[in-house]
């Protein structure tokens, strides 16, 4: 009994613990199991993915980083995920411009302006919408803001086509919608969400005391805000913003049902065409041959990284955030 | 505080259910009962047995009979272009074999011979034959010769949504120019000389295509390569890079919904498809004059041009498209690609009992819902094929 | 920084007093006026998305859609339902969970109460990369190596496994943080009382937290039910009800609001609407039963 007891008060960790208390210990086994199985799960995965990407690799008689098409079981077999990337990132980023503004303004709505009892009710809406599936998104996008936002983007090839990206030549958005700006509003809804709850949770955060402060000091709410409430904020919030962006970047189904996809690289956002990595995969699995697969597993590594950089930019800038409110681990 | 939001949670939860059971109770009134054999009601089971098709009760005499009921459960995929010929067979079957389900999944006619050729599927639907490698692949997964043998036919209408236009007539050549992008606007003078007398908007003309793999864009092309072959540059194949401007869409129903989306918008689709989106379809003009896509038209055009390469029991074959004179000239066959001697014997039992009734009684209900009925020659030499299935 | 741009306005000499605070209060007046329209705009979509769905799904959702397959149901049948979806959702989730959850607890201890320093960074690291891996990697992976690679075939279980890999990682850290509530003060006393770790970690520790790493799981399950592409992949869908998760493919609801969708004729478009609605209703329920155990919890204490 009195063996398998650590001193009082000290950390319930391994290293206070006496070794003679861990030898008795399977369940510490138990545990350690567990995590080795978790990192020998991830590694099998990031192995397994890149051997079965390098054969494709081998086969493409094309530049993969730079070919625009996709014909990885032709013969030759010639692909490259120029488009897929270029798709991917440019719809994640205007996606993210549009979300950014409005999530933000919620967040700080739902802190500061709300009445309160609504402050809370919206907190769960607000939660609750993040978890809303894509497909319903999709479907969404695909029967109401498909034919709906035609007349839109039609307004803004013809009043803004001076700006390069709202172009339109040969007058193509008066017929067609599916283009990469649709495909980017409803990527913009569905992380809309995910950013306002991760901020509305970062701007609660933020010490009372420096609000009342900066209120005390004869600031209007808004300076308030400005000055007090978002510059402690920030890293928080960029988190959260990496975090949408991640959830973007990885989209499938609903861009998948939203957008009219082309092998070609345009700045036309407007226009129908362009492809993104994820949707790409759901689109082609089924009729892809076994260098096809190949292909693809390698376009997934491509998305895996994109994803994993996001996520990892985004856990560092709150950990050093956390590190100067000497909050970190 | 805590309390108000135990209240609005569960104030959420209470108006959902509520919801939910109001509309349950409405519904049980007034929906029909579905056909399926149901797992857990017995009420629905029991409306099942009545459900007789059309096409279940007047079978042609022309075809021999079909192999006698199996049962168990089929996986098979491809050619959007039979899937909806496909959805109603298995509905038809099921009544008729009871135990016996086919799911069958439209996901193009690549993705169908890719599905045999890696064992996932037990058979595949296809509107082109296989290439050598693909050939090779499906042997290889089957453990025996795949067949390919053609079980129904039908036309790839051209439809289009243009309000106030329900007639329609476009030439070869036309068709050429629009699936370029040469032609943008609905009033080109080389739509309006096809269509004399009437007049036709400025709208610009939105085109749909299949950007999956599909057997209905191999067939397409063919016949623009051959009946346009100095308009059309393409080359015909099962993926085409169309023009910038077109639209991209996933499989027959992908396309169809697309143009039902959107004004001036045009695509090729099986008739089924345009039909189910209640959408016109135009006259087309091959070697011949303008022919609408009818059952009756398809059929003359399969006898027209469709001719069998294969060997023995294999049927697959190839479509002549210059050779249509009087039928409709986007015409195909579609083919179930099976194996020849299944590795499970009840696979291959079902496999047999599901496709002969296909191709026997099962050709009924074709002209119905939008494709045509196979030559009876074809259909008994299809018939002796699927027989041979073990 | 902000000290600085603080001083700004409050240094304002007298005379400029009246001139700057107009200014300043069309600012905040205008920006207060942003942070309400932030909000309508935010609003209108996703009030649209929830009206479409329940009012759409209302047109077709009912008993009869519940608790009928696709099978049998022709090219222009409007009948047909989701019975066989949900049969799939419900094992595919179960077996899912029961796959990650006692795994993700299992690390999540590990980390908490045994962790040496060095690899519980790194695990914590991996695992914080995991919660990356975008959905359509999972089922491409379990497709290669699963369905395609050891020829098993697709099945419901191969969907499980890819929706166990999502699912993981965020069990695991929502448990991680849960445990790291429970006050050390506790711990101290059973140890005091010559517990062994094990059983203090079993029967004083986790059930502690045994709501808190509840409305994780809820919360896991809530997210990846639903996940539709890695099912595409994996577990492939099916008319017909298919009860055995093991064998053969398997549809689930995410599935069917797809295939319905893409589908496009009139009738698919209705029950894809009517599943959509069920799915929502599915997670929202997940949701509420989280959020109404933090409730009851937070009430306890």
């Amino acid at each position: 009994m009195t063996q398998s007891t650590p001193a009082v008060g000290s950390p319930p960790t391994a290293t206070g613990t006496p070794r003679r208390a861990r030898r008795i210990e399977p369940f510490r086994g138990i545990t350690f199991a567990a995590a080795v199985l978790v990192l020998l799960i991830l590694g099998a995965i990031a192995v397994f993915l890149v051997v079965k990407a390098i054969p494709s690799l081998k086969k493409d008689h094309s530049n993969f980083f730079t070919t625009k098409g996709w014909a990885p079981d032709g013969d030759p077999p010639m692909f490259g995920i120029a488009v897929l990337v270029f798709g991917t990132i440019l719809s994640s980023v205007i996606a993210l411009v549009l979300a950014i503004p409005v999530a933000l303004g919620v967040a700080i709505f739902v802190v500061e302006y709300a009445p309160r009892r609504l402050a809370t009710w919206l907190g769960y809406l607000i939660d609750m919408l993040a978890t809303v599936p894509s497909v319903v998104y999709g479907l969404w996008g695909l029967i109401f803001l498909v034919p709906h936002i035609r007349g839109f983007q039609h307004f803004l090839a013809t009043k803004f086509g001076w700006i390069p990206i709202f172009d339109d030549p040969n007058n193509r958005t008066s017929v067609a919608s599916r283009s990469i700006f649709v495909a980017s509003v409803v990527l913009a809804i569905m992380v809309l969400p995910v950013i306002a709850a991760i901020s509305r949770e970062v701007l609660r955060q933020v010490d009372p005391n420096l609000k009342e402060a900066a209120l005390a000091l004869g600031a209007t709410r808004w300076e308030m805000v400005r000055y007090a409430l978002l510059p402690p904020s920030r890293p928080g919030i960029i988190g959260g913003i990496m975090l949408g962006l991640g959830r973007a970047l990885g989209e499938t189904i609903a861009i998948a049902l939203v957008l009219g996809t082309s092998f070609a690289v345009s700045f036309h956002i407007l226009q129908p065409g362009g492809n993104t990595i994820a949707a790409n995969i759901a689109n082609y699995f089924g009729e892809a041959g076994t260098t096809g697969r190949s292909a693809l597993i390698a376009t997934g590594l491509v998305l895996f990284i994109m994803t994993l950089c996001v996520n990892l930019i985004a856990r560092t800038v709150i950990y050093r955030a956390a590190v100067k409110q000497g909050t970190a681990r | 505080m805590r309390t108000s939001r135990i209240a609005t949670s569960l104030l959420l939860a209470g108006v959902l259910l509520a919801a939910a059971a109001c509309s349950s109770s409405k519904k049980t009134a007034t929906a029909p009962t579905s056909a399926a054999p149901a797992p857990t009601t017995a009420a629905s089971s029991a409306a099942a047995a009545p459900a007789t098709t059309a096409a279940a009760s007047s079978a042609p005499a022309a075809a021999g009979s079909a192999p006698a009921c199996a049962t168990g459960t089929l996986s098979a995929q491809g050619s959007t272009f039979q899937q909806n010929m496909e959805t109603q067979w298995s509905k038809d079957f099921g009544t008729k074999c009871s135990g016996a389900k086919i799911n069958y999944q439209g996901t193009g006619s690549g993705a169908g011979i890719t599905a045999i050729g890696n064992g996932t599927a037990d058979f595949a639907g296809s509107d082109v034959t296989m290439a050598a490698s693909e050939q090779t692949a499906a042997n290889t997964a089957c453990g025996s010769t795949a067949l390919t043998i053609p079980i129904t036919a039908g036309g790839i209408a051209v439809t289009y949504n243009l309000s106030g236009v329900t007639s329609l007539k476009l030439s070869a050549a036309t068709l050429a120019g629009i699936f370029d992008g040469k032609i943008a606007k609905w009033n080109d003078p080389a739509i309006a000389a096809d269509n004399t007398g009437s007049t036709l908007p400025s709208t610009p003309i939105s085109v749909f295509y299949r950007n999956d793999s599909s057997g209905s864009t191999s067939v397409f092309t063919s016949f623009l390569k051959a009946d346009a072959a100095s308009d059309w540059t393409l080359g015909a194949s099962k993926t085409i890079t169309f023009f910038s401007g077109a639209q991209g869409a996933k499989g027959s129903a992908g396309v169809a919904a697309g143009v039902k989306q959107t004004s001036g918008g045009i695509t090729y689709v099986e008739t089924s498809f345009a039909k189910a989106q209640s959408l016109p379809t135009a006259s087309i003009k091959g070697e011949g004059d303008y022919q609408a896509a009818t059952s009756a038209t398809v059929s003359t055009a399969i006898g027209e041009g469709f001719s069998v390469v294969g060997t023995g029991s294999d049927l697959a074959g190839t479509m002549n498209y210059a050779s249509m004179k009087t039928g409709y000239p986007i015409s195909t066959v579609s083919y179930a690609i099976v194996c020849s001697k299944y590795k499970d014997a009840a696979k291959g039992g079902l496999v047999k009992s599901y496709l002969g009734y296909a191709v026997t009684t099962g050709q009924a209900a074709a002209d119905g819902l939008g494709f045509a009925p196979l030559p009876s020659d074809l259909a008994a030499k299809a018939l002796a094929s699927i027989t041979a299935i073990s | 920084m902000s000290a600085t741009a603080m001083s700004g306005p409050g240094a304002a000499s007298t005379s400029q007093v009246w001139k700057v605070t107009g200014r300043r209060a069309v600012v905040n007046r205008l920006m207060t006026m942003a942070m309400y329209l932030a909000f309508l705009i935010a609003v209108i979509p996703l009030a649209l998305v929830i009206w479409y769905t329940v009012g759409k799904g209302m047109t077709r959702f009912g008993w009869s859609f519940l608790t009928h397959s696709m099978a049998g149901v022709g090219p222009d049948d409007i009948t047909g339902g989701i019975y066989h979806a949900i049969i799939g959702t419900v094992e595919q989730l179960f077996i899912a969970a029961a796959i990650s959850v006692p795994l993700g607890l299992l690390v999540a201890i590990y980390l908490n109460e045994y962790g040496a320093k060095g690899f519980s960074t790194v695990v914590r690291l991996l695992v914080d990369v995991m919660t990356g891996i975008p959905s359509i990697v999972a089922g491409l992976f379990v497709l290669a190596f699963w369905v395609l690679g050891l020829h098993e075939g697709y099945s419901g279980f191969a969907g499980s496994m890819a929706l166990a890999i999502l699912m993981l990682p965020v069990v695991t850290r929502s448990s991680e943080e849960m445990l790291r509530l429970v006050p050390d003060t506790l711990r101290e006393a059973a140890y005091a009382l010559g517990i062994p770790k094990w059983r203090v970690i079993l029967s004083i520790i986790v059930p502690t937290a045994r709501t808190g790493i509840t409305t994780g799981i809820m919360l896991a399950v809530a997210r990846v039910t639903g996940e539709t592409a890695p099912l595409l992949l994996t577990a492939a869908g099916t008319l017909f009800v298919n009860k055995n998760v093991f064998h053969g493919q398997q549809e689930a609801l995410p599935l069917y609001v797809f295939s319905s969708a893409a589908s496009g004729t009139p009738a698919d478009v209705n029950r894809a609407w009517a599943a959509a609605f069920t799915l929502i209703l599915i997670v929202v329920l997940l949701y509420v039963i989280a959020r109404l155990l933090t409730r009851r919890d937070a009430t306890r204490r």
